[in-house]
């Protein structure tokens, strides 16, 4: 499968500290996946996603998306375009006085020409569902959709990998699904890669990979359904369990017979009717 | 009760005015500073008067809008007008009671002050009144970008402006936020002594000045993922456009400066 990012070695320090937040990581990211990189706070994960479009710069290793490495002045504004970021708080990434405005900003920067970024805000409103609210101003959106126009931001520019930087923690529920769904459709539908950081294990679920970041290291890599298995490393990793996989583990615990721990609350209930 | 803030004076209708482009009503207001000081008799403060009242009708914002412009320097103009009333001793003496002269020369200056002053405010508020902040920063980023060959950073200043008019009602927003958990607590920030209220401010402004810093530092970091890079080699989406009324309102500025040249003694 071909590899739209690749993390090779990379260690990084922040300035003054001693022990390094990354300690020789390495990954790969593949076209059109979903990736989860789930961790606690402190493990690196967010870190790790500052490195994939060259916010950080890696002390040792590199990383290169496409054929361009963050590393290099040259390259670093094609990789931004490629990989756009979605950050934690809808408000602080905000930055134009209306939704068009704000779409705009991001091809501004690269000199999109007038005629052209009409047509691609129109266009990228669409694709997240937000084209009747063009002109309406940030504090009049709720924070699921904000985060919806910081998505049209970043589509607008074509990228080809959205990483979502733990972007639906500061949401309502309703506003998680909205921005879930949101980027699962443009990861079905027009193969955009998305990588999501994230330290809620029921997001992770629906990823195709999971990574576990654990003090800086990679700690595990692989399908959810495996990941979901090596509950002592998840636990050592510092997160909770999903609540489906919690419950068919204390199910079986009671003696209901069930073949195996369920990862989806679909799957559990499905198990569950079925019983005698 | 902050939610519905409306920022700067701004009152949207749509009149020739609203419709001009923010730099040609910046020209004409900041040329029509100079020129008001032109006047100085009764056949040119008419003019200018007329001037002004066309100006204000066709811009369709009503005068109690432009009144709440002017409350503020009310007792600015009625000072300058006494103190020009009382001192000034030119013409015919019209009024002596003890030490107190009045000529008819300070009269006629307060008069002239006054009106001066009044025209002035009038016609920057309606400026403002008829343009929203962010096309002004347009409009000013414009009119200033050929100082940018001498290092003025006339682009950072706009995106500061135009970054702070977002932010307002987001503060505001988060102001109320604080100030009614701080409530929940206790504070009392509406009774007592001045020096007592001032002092219930502090645990409202820390919280808010740290989470700006917050903000600040979380936006230049999202902007920067934008590939935001300063002004150079940047378009833009916001396009002034200079129409055939804009030229023909300068045009007019242009013919009522001659005649006040003309009428002028």
């Amino acid at each position: 499968m071909e590899n739209i990012i690749t993390v090779k070695d990379v260690t990084f320090s922040y300035p003054g500290e001693e022990t390094p937040t990354l300690k020789g990581v390495s990954l790969d990211v593949h076209k059109g996946e979903w990736l989860s990189i789930v961790g606690h706070n402190g493990s690196g994960k967010s870190t790790l996603a500052k490195m994939l479009n060259g916010l950080l710069l890696p002390s040792e290793g590199a990383v290169n998306v496409s054929q361009y490495t963050t590393g290099l002045p040259d390259d670093i504004w094609e990789v931004r375009r490629l990989v756009g970021m979605v950050f934690q708080n809808p408000d602080n990434q905000f930055v134009g006085t209306s939704v068009q405005d704000d779409i705009a900003f991001g091809l501004e920067n690269f000199g999109v020409p007038r005629d052209e970024m009409v047509k691609r805000i129109n266009e990228s409103v669409a694709r997240v569902g937000m084209e009747a609210f063009l002109n309406q101003e940030p504090h009049q959106l709720s924070g699921g959709q904000k985060q919806r126009v910081a998505i049209a931001g970043i589509l607008a520019q074509k990228p080809s990998v959205i990483v979502l930087d733990e972007a639906t923690s500061m949401l309502d529920p309703i506003g998680r699904i909205e921005v879930i769904d949101t980027v699962r459709e443009l990861n079905k539908k027009e193969g955009i890669t998305v990588i999501s950081i994230t330290h809620d294990l029921e997001e992770a679920l629906s990823a195709d990979r999971v990574v576990v970041m654990k003090m800086g290291e990679k700690a595990a890599e692989g399908v959810p359904e495996d990941i979901f298995q090596q509950r002592e490393l998840l636990k050592s990793a510092g997160l909770d369990l999903p609540f489906s996989l919690k419950l068919s583990e204390a199910l079986r615990h009671q003696g209901v017979e069930l073949d195996k721990s369920y990862l989806t609350q679909e799957e559990l209930v499905n198990a569950l009717w079925k019983l005698a | 009760m902050l939610q519905n803030v409306i920022i700067g004076q701004y009152y949207p209708a749509s009149s020739p005015l609203h419709r001009m482009d923010s730099r040609s009503k910046l020209i004409a207001a900041f040329f029509y500073l100079f020129i008001v000081f032109l006047a100085n008799n009764w056949v040119t403060y008419g003019v200018l008067i007329a001037f002004t009242v066309v100006t204000i009708s066709l811009s369709k914002v009503p005068f109690r809008f432009l009144y709440k412009g002017l409350k503020p320097i009310l007792l600015l103009v009625v000072f300058t007008m006494l103190l020009h009333i009382f001192l000034t001793k030119e013409g015919d003496l019209l009024y002596k009671a003890g030490f107190l002269e009045i000529y008819e020369g300070g009269v006629i200056q307060g008069i002239f002050i006054a009106l001066r002053l009044l025209l002035l405010v009038m016609m920057t508020s309606l400026l403002t009144l008829t343009t929203t902040p962010i096309d002004i920063t347009d409009g000013l980023e414009h009119l200033l970008g050929p100082l940018k060959k001498w290092r003025l950073p006339v682009h950072e200043f706009a995106l500061m402006m135009s970054i702070s008019l977002r932010f307002i009602p987001t503060l505001l927003q988060e102001t109320e936020k604080i100030m009614k958990a701080q409530m929940a607590r206790g504070a009392d920030f509406t009774s007592g002594p001045i020096k007592e209220r001032a002092k219930a401010f502090v645990p409202l402004l820390v919280p808010l000045f740290v989470s700006s810093f917050k903000r600040a530092e979380e936006l230049a970091l999202a902007m920067e993922a934008r590939g935001y890079r300063g002004g150079e080699g940047r378009t833009r989406l916001r396009a002034l456009e200079w129409h055939q009324r804009d030229t023909f309102a300068l045009i007019l500025l242009a013919l009522l400066t001659l005649s006040l040249f003309l009428l002028r003694n």
